[in-house]
């Protein structure tokens, strides 16, 4: 018998209570205890939110459910929506990051920062940065083959880079010594409602380590695995871990 | 664990105090002023409230007032969001001081 590597599946009955839950709030209100992630700040993810993960009809995410999937990732760091939404509308001065600063978060110590990014409320897509690499990687489920320019999306990420460099005292940012990578070889979706279940894949994909592949090795995303891919982010989110890729 | 959901950003500029005897009068009743503000406009909306209010009554009253449903809005303090549930008490603000939470649409995409 051949092995299966698709750890994403789950079994008939997590099928079942990720259906139940979908169908009863009641249900959804009394799901599993949560071990770790009892202490982080998932508690706002509403039914409403939840039901956009539904493997039938297929519903665009939005940021409650980004959110609450990247809180319970084991590495790297993440940026939640709003504030990403918030430096790039209001500047990031204005923003002020003074107060999160102060929390001695060693930013750049970090092998990874991720950044789930929504483009127009309509699409989203995803930027990982590898400060040791002085590396920006792009993700973009939409995009195929190359790209010639990076995208806009790209320019927030580096004023973001820009401003904690500076606000860190660590000097100016020399942006002749970054590169951004896109990924070309990564899974991307086939149809106009599946972006969220890819960025949210794709993180967690680049928390494990730089995409030295392009993505390329990404087991996911062949067409056909939508349904089973929002099961898997369901299940998971009920349980408040990741299942082990 | 090398794992952290960064939310937390200094948000908006400190809020402007209540005149004296505004302060006063909140204070002695135990109850403090929040300020709404939209991200799009700047438009403010004020309410006062009890230490004890779950802020999901300021945020339905709120969407009411905008006609919009209060499951696509979002609120942030300081660039954290708040939870429905939680109240000034739990947030630790003090009675008698002004607090600004921002207002933001909720984002989707596929």
């Amino acid at each position: 018998m051949v092995h299966d590597t698709r750890w994403w599946l789950v079994s008939a009955a997590e099928r079942q209570e990720v259906m139940t839950c979908m169908d009863s709030l009641e249900s959804f209100q009394c799901r599993p205890a949560r071990s770790l992630s009892d202490l982080r700040p998932v508690s706002n993810l509403s039914h409403d939110s939840f039901k956009r993960l539904d493997p039938g009809p297929s519903r665009w995410l939005n940021d409650e459910c980004i959110d609450a999937y990247l809180s319970m990732m084991t590495q790297g760091i993440s940026y939640e929506c709003c504030l990403i939404q918030l430096i790039i509308q209001r500047g990031y001065e204005d923003v002020g990051m003074d107060r999160w600063q102060n929390k001695t978060v060693e930013l750049f110590s970090r092998s990874v920062i991720l950044l789930p990014i929504n483009v127009d409320n309509a699409h989203w897509v995803a930027a990982a940065i590898y400060p040791q690499l002085k590396t920006v990687v792009y993700y973009d489920p939409l995009l195929v083959g190359v790209v010639k320019h990076p995208p806009s999306v790209i320019i927030n990420v580096y004023d973001f880079l820009d401003a904690e460099t500076s606000a860190r005292g660590s000097g100016q940012l020399h942006l002749a010594d970054w590169k951004t990578v896109v990924l070309a070889e990564a899974p991307h979706q086939v149809n106009g409602s599946d972006c969220g279940v890819y960025v949210l894949l794709g993180l967690v994909e680049m928390s494990r380590g730089f995409p030295w592949q392009g993505g390329a090795d990404w087991k996911w995303g062949r067409p056909g695995d939508s349904s089973d891919l929002r099961l898997c982010i369901a299940h998971e989110l009920l349980m408040g871990s990741l299942i082990a890729r | 664990m090398d794992s952290q959901l960064i939310s937390s950003s200094g948000g908006t500029k400190v809020d402007e105090l209540p005149s004296e005897d505004e302060a006063e009068d909140l204070k002695a009743s135990n109850k403090l002023k929040l300020v709404i503000q939209r991200t799009n406009d700047g438009e403010k909306t004020e309410f006062i409230l009890k230490m004890t209010t779950p802020f999901i009554k300021v945020f339905e009253a709120w969407s009411k007032r905008f006609h919009v449903s209060p499951r696509t809005q979002r609120f942030l303090f300081q660039g954290e969001k708040v939870l429905d549930q939680s109240t000034p008490k739990m947030m630790e603000w003090k009675a008698g001081r002004s607090y600004v939470i921002d207002n933001m649409i909720g984002q989707e995409g596929g």
